[in-house]
């Protein structure tokens, strides 16, 4: 029981980065209708900005983190601009769309290793590391690290921030709007370029700010953003694609499955369990968990 | 000065040539209603004018030629359209779905207003305002579409089939509403296949088969034109 508890709290932290990384991707695909491969790249230079700017800036932790999400927003808007636009406004997006973004993914990953070099690097600390404790089970004490907590923190803000905008601002209805029947909005008057680009933006800010959380946890490297991406990307699955509320939901899961696993079975199994427990839930509710579904009214 | 004058316009689908020369002229403060089989190229005409889809000939609207405006520009002059199946914004709150079509405008106390209005004149929405879209029926995302669109405050207001698929009785409503709404000052371009109910609301007409203009007269005299009668009245 106490080595179950503990292992849920350690898996929250991990989870939050993993909810952040599947937003960026379900708002991407649900306005734009792309799956774009190069969050998980962006989810890369965000944790290596993060890195320079604290490691060569001294920059503290907050301004960092902001600092790291600013490079992600303009990163994945110029991801846009050089690789989407021009297949949207060619009406190809849809079928071509893909390829582009493995192609872009490709080039940025390569490129990173070939700039960085493969060596993994590892932030300067920037906040103490201790252990917490939460509370006691018996005799034995259920902690938390002030790093998982931290980034625990800061994924609830971020969450926060983003509910707000999406609910209290007309920008943010219409991209909930937009996510359902773009042409329809274009009735109204909304410049949809305009919104895909704040779409992007906020994906890109998103997923750097996972990798900002990943760097404080663990060693960086180039080709991070791969299976990060893939996980982010399945957890929106797992949500129901389209749903914000269930990427947080999906991802949280899998930090949890995953920090299971390693406490249970072994650390080697980690990513395969949680993968066939995606797989699993998938095959009971294929919209995924929070997917949406109404009938057809006549 | 017609408010919206349409000359020759050519629309095509790759090779389909979806509408062919066609003309059109709606007078400030009428109800013109546009009747035509399924595929006669009804909607294409509404999405074009809206400039979703690519045209040419010439539009004009309140005397300004808008061939090269977008569809935001279109919507800030005041021409807007409801689009046929409704098309509400499912996951969105019922109010949402009224305040995102005065996206276009700036002035918040007019939006203001414009909501209290389309409340007063659809007290169902009014009671529904926080339910998501998609759990009114039918007849509710009919009225939500067109106070969505009404919320744009348009001179000119596009309606593709709004009778489509609902019962008899609210039919009936609809058809109402659209006579209400032209009584305050919102001309009216209605696109139908109920001809009957279209052409008994409307000053005007116009017969559309498979991209061309057939018939153009007066409501009174298409609906006991025998052509007419036996093509869209049921004999």
């Amino acid at each position: 029981m106490f080595v179950f508890l503990q292992q849920i709290i350690n898996g929250l932290a991990q989870g939050g980065i993993y909810s952040l990384i599947a937003i960026g991707w379900t708002t991407v695909f649900g306005i734009v209708g792309v799956i774009n491969w190069t969050h998980g790249e962006v989810y890369m230079l965000g944790a290596y900005v993060g890195y320079f700017v604290t490691t060569f800036l001294h920059l503290p932790l907050i301004p960092a983190l902001l600092v790291s999400m600013l490079a992600g927003m303009v990163i994945a808007v110029l991801v846009d601009e050089v690789g989407y636009r021009p297949l949207r406004k060619r009406g190809v997006l849809a079928a071509t769309g893909f390829i582009t973004a493995l192609g872009l993914s490709t080039i940025l990953r390569y490129s990173a290793s070939a700039a960085f070099t493969v060596n993994p690097r590892a932030y300067p600390e920037l906040i103490e590391q201790e252990l917490l404790t939460l509370f006691r089970v018996g005799d034995s004490a259920i902690t938390i690290s002030s790093l998982h907590l931290i980034i625990l923190i800061g994924t609830f803000v971020i969450m926060v921030a983003l509910e707000l905008f999406m609910k209290r601002t007309l920008t943010g209805k219409a991209m909930l709007a937009a996510s359902q029947d773009m042409q329809t909005l274009g009735l109204m008057g909304v410049n949809a370029e305009l919104l895909i680009k704040i779409t992007f933006a906020i994906s890109g800010a998103l997923g750097a700010a996972a990798g900002f959380f990943i760097g404080l946890l663990y060693a960086i490297d180039p080709i991070m953003g791969a299976l990060a991406g893939l996980k982010g990307w399945s957890c929106a699955i797992l949500g129901g694609i389209g749903s914000i509320a269930g990427s947080l939901v999906g991802g949280i899961l899998l930090g949890i499955a995953e920090s299971l696993t390693a406490g249970f079975i072994s650390t080697g199994y980690k990513d395969a369990i949680g993968f066939a427990i995606m797989i699993f839930i998938l095959l009971i509710k294929p919209s995924g968990l929070m997917g949406y579904k109404f009938e057809e009214k006549v | 000065m017609a408010l919206l004058e349409v000359k020759g316009l050519n629309v095509f689908y790759g090779k389909i040539h979806a509408l062919k020369d066609l003309s059109l002229s709606i007078e400030e403060g009428e109800i013109v209603s546009l009747i035509g089989a399924n595929g006669a190229g009804k909607t294409t005409l509404l999405t074009s004018l809206m400039h979703q889809l690519p045209y040419t000939g010439s539009v004009s609207f309140q005397g300004k030629a808008i061939d090269q405006a977008g569809t935001r520009d279109i919507v800030k002059m005041g021409m807007t359209m409801v689009p046929e199946g409704r098309r509400v914004f499912v996951r969105t709150s019922v109010q949402d779905n009224l305040l995102l079509g005065a996206y276009s405008r700036k002035d918040k106390e007019g939006v203001k207003k414009d909501l209290d209005h389309i409340y007063e004149m659809f007290p169902r929405l009014l009671e529904r305002k926080n339910q998501l879209a998609g759990t009114l029926s039918g007849g509710e995302q009919q009225m939500l579409a067109m106070g969505r669109a009404l919320m744009s405050s348009p001179r000119l207001l596009l309606l593709d089939e709004p009778s489509m698929g609902l019962s008899p009785l609210l039919v009936d409503q609809i058809f109402d509403t659209v006579v209400n709404i032209n009584k305050t000052g919102t001309t009216i371009l209605l696109v139908e296949q109920n001809a009957n109910q279209a052409l008994r609301i409307a000053k005007r007409g116009y017969v559309i088969e498979t991209g061309e203009i057939v018939l153009s007269d007066s409501a009174d005299k298409l609906i006991v034109n025998p052509q007419v009668k036996e093509a869209y009245l049921g004999g």
